[in-house]
């Protein structure tokens, strides 16, 4: 056990002497959260995972539909999703894109909705973009063309409707209530009636949207509280229990994909100990050479359970998330910081060379987080990727098991990830001390 | 000297492929005494002290150190010997201190043995007032004497030193060579390579003379310049480019031809005579020479006539 600590303590000394590979590769994982959860809108809370597309309005038309729009913009449903600017003209809106306050802007043309009723060709809408920004207006853009759709169904199915619609709000004529209210009256009720009859072609629709609480999870909690508090109290505190976190989440991912390339960084010290002839002193010393390859092995260990604790401390404090079920938590992080350690250290002595270990290492670290969802949902993966290669992923497995164990605690199968997570692990610590044994003593020449 | 030999090999052999990279080599080292491997770059010096220390097997051939047989006995051997090698075999985050620490640990020695030992070896080395810098910072020099320390933790009764001199300036060589003469004043014996012919002369009681894997020549510097008899050496200089000294007259008769280069030919004589008849011969030859000098034989005049080359081409 002497030779032991006085070769962890060299490889610590080491490390702390110089930190910046290692605070470089904490550091990206962080920043490429940061920046990717930025750009989504951050950590959730409510509904939404995206932030509100920030849109303006230049209405040269001022009509009814417009007065509509401006009335749907204080619901909080629209509100979530689409934050309206009314503005008063264009260089106010150029101002505001210069200035990033707007992703885009709509501007309806004076006279478009007296047009769109009397059914005129060639109707625009102007929508200028945010040349800046990428994601919100796409969206907006995308959005705009839906409203087209559906002004040009509304217009071919209800021209003569609306035309007299717009006669009866936007006319200017004395107000005769009881004449007025019957025209409305009867015109609601033609709609009505219109309406109805359609409606067998498209109630009920084939296809539903919609969204299942965990019932059970929701009693059994709802059974451990206060039951005077009622059921209200209880889905509260379900909700808050699943809360999603975009910045957890993708933390999550990409702690799994730097955890294996600061594994190989430690495991490829073999080589630079090979390289700076400090293992050949050490052969001149020592007979056995398992007890240098275990200590790199717990070195790495050790390393990557510190780089863990530093990623979600950091990580928790920076995106304001909390982490629960520490010791599961925990768990998880050993067993995958060995089967980390083992399987790095299994491509780096298989490939035999410090440089093609390098590169090896990080494409298949690469894949391995492509395809196991540490850069994005695995549900946006192809369908052959997700049905053979993210369940044999082990970036799937620990980013999975942690997701689940963090967002739906209930459903998580921690020991089972564990377990596979430490087999493996040992596996491979076993087979890439035996393939670098066999390496270092017949000399590896770089 | 009949005590038994810290070191020896017996008829070495390591091919790589189809290079012999070491050839049927034997040599020993005794307790008190400096030998050298002396041979150019490839001669396969470095590869003779990696079988020497164990860190490669040889394909045949025996490896004794202190009378014991190093593959019986591995653990053993290494106790007793303390390797430098060529390159320099240190962490370069730590300390001057720490490194020796480290390597003293390794090598056996308690927290606290390796702590007295590392002051005793800065001091030795005078890197006293270094030694709590990170060897990053240290000179070429400074980074040789700690990496020599490092070997000598242990206070091993054999070193391998495997060119340690190689690319420092000549004060700090001067330094580990002081500091090699005192350990062997301790009894300790040295194996020591180099290329350098003035460090050999200096600083070996023995000398082996490797090339192409084969030891040429051993034995005391006198006995290998005694290889070259009472020869007298001429060292001529003129244009031998497109000459053939096979065709000079008599030539041959008087002279045998050690190097023959585009401007410079060293000859020696056939027999023992007067330097003065030898210098009318040499002057007589077809060729307008610019200068004649008579000169002793030295090491690498010996090198020169088992090899053909110069040590230092």
């Amino acid at each position: 056990m002497y030779l032991f600590w006085t070769l962890l303590l060299k490889d610590l000394r080491r490390i702390a002497r110089n930190p910046l590979p290692l605070v470089i590769l904490l550091a990206i994982p962080l920043v490429i959260s940061t920046l990717i959860g930025s750009a989504f809108g951050g950590g959730g809370g409510g509904e939404s995972q995206i932030s509100p597309i920030r849109l303006g309005v230049i209405d040269e038309d001022d009509s009814i539909f417009s007065r509509f729009m401006r009335g749907a913009a204080g619901q909080s449903d629209f509100s979530d999703r689409i934050q309206l600017t009314f503005l008063e003209n264009r260089e106010e809106s150029v101002e505001l894109i210069q200035d990033g306050e707007l992703s885009a802007v709509l501007i309806i043309p004076k006279g478009f909705s007296e047009s769109l009723v009397h059914g005129e060709d060639g109707l625009k809408l102007e929508l200028i973009k945010n040349p800046a920004e990428y994601i919100y207006p796409t969206l907006a853009q995308e959005g705009a063309e839906v409203v087209v759709t559906a002004l040009n169904v509304l217009v071919r199915n209800f021209e003569k409707d609306l035309r007299e619609l717009h006669g009866l709000l936007e006319e200017e004529r004395e107000f005769d209530f009881f004449r007025d209210m019957v025209a409305i009256t009867t015109l609601l009720e033609r709609t009505k009636n219109r309406l109805d009859t359609a409606a067998i072609y498209i109630n009920p629709p084939l296809v539903t949207y919609g969204r299942e609480e965990d019932s059970d999870a929701s009693s059994e909690l709802s059974a451990e509280t206060d039951p005077t508090i009622g059921d209200l109290e209880a889905e509260k505190e379900t909700k808050e229990e699943v809360e999603f976190n975009l910045f957890a989440y993708l933390l999550i991912g990409m702690v799994g994909m730097f955890l294996l390339m600061i594994a190989d960084n430690c495991m490829r010290d073999l080589y630079k100990e090979t390289r700076n002839r400090t293992l050949e002193r050490f052969r001149t010393m020592r007979e056995r050479l398992w007890q240098f390859i275990a200590v790199k092995v717990s070195y790495t260990v050790i390393v990557l359970l510190l780089s863990f604790v530093i990623l979600i401390g950091i990580g928790s404090l920076a995106f304001g998330f909390g982490w629960s079920h520490y010791l599961p938590t925990l768990a998880l992080a050993i067993s995958y910081c060995i089967f980390g350690a083992g399987f790095m250290g299994l491509i780096a002595a298989i490939a035999g060379k410090e440089r093609r270990a390098d590169m090896l290492n990080t494409m298949i670290v690469i894949f391995m987080s492509a395809v196991g969802g540490a850069m994005w949902p695995t549900q946006n993966l192809p369908p052959f990727v997700q049905k053979y290669l993210t369940p044999v992923s082990p970036v799937y497995w620990f980013s999975d098991e942690l997701r689940v164990l963090q967002m739906n605690p209930e459903q998580s199968e921690w020991l089972a990830t564990c377990s596979l997570l430490v087999g493996v692990g040992i596996l491979t610590i076993g087979a890439s001390s035996s393939i670098f044994r066999f390496r270092l003593e017949r000399g590896i020449k770089e | 000297m009949n005590a038994t030999p810290l070191l020896e090999t017996h008829r070495l052999s390591k091919r790589y492929g189809d290079l012999r990279a070491v050839d049927e080599v034997s040599f020993e080292v005794r307790p008190g005494e400096i030998y050298g491997l002396l041979g150019p770059n490839g001669a396969g010096k470095t590869t003779s002290i990696s079988l020497a220390c164990g860190l490669l097997k040889p394909d045949s051939g025996k490896i004794s150190v202190g009378g014991l047989d190093f593959w019986n006995n591995p653990k053993a051997a290494r106790r007793k010997m303390g390797v430098v090698p060529q390159e320099l075999a240190l962490y370069e985050e730590l300390s001057g201190r720490e490194n020796l620490e480290f390597w003293g640990r390794v090598a056996g020695l308690s927290s606290r043995d390796s702590k007295t030992r590392a002051t005793e070896l800065l001091e030795a080395l005078t890197l006293t007032e270094r030694a709590k810098d990170v060897v990053k910072k240290y000179s070429g020099g400074m980074k040789r004497r700690i990496n020599l320390g490092c070997a000598l933790m242990h206070r091993p009764s054999l070193i391998m030193l495997d060119e340690p001199t190689v690319g420092i300036d000549p004060q700090a060589r001067a330094n580990i060579l002081e500091f090699i003469k005192k350990m062997v004043e301790d009894g300790v014996g040295i194996l020591y390579t180099t290329h350098y012919l003035e460090e050999a002369e200096d600083l070996c009681d023995r000398i082996g003379i490797i090339d192409h894997g084969k030891i040429l020549a051993e034995g005391t510097l006198d006995e290998l310049r005694g290889q070259m008899g009472d020869e007298q050496l001429f060292v001529i200089e003129g244009g031998f480019a497109n000459q053939d000294p096979e065709q000079w007259p008599g030539f041959l008769d008087e002279f045998k031809v050690v190097q023959k280069k585009d401007k410079q030919m060293v000859v020696s004589a056939s027999q023992e005579g007067d330097p003065a008849d030898y210098l009318k011969k040499l002057l007589a030859v077809p060729v307008q020479l610019e200068n004649v000098t008579l000169k002793r034989p030295s090491l690498n005049d010996t090198f020169l006539k088992l090899t053909g080359r110069d040590l230092r081409e």
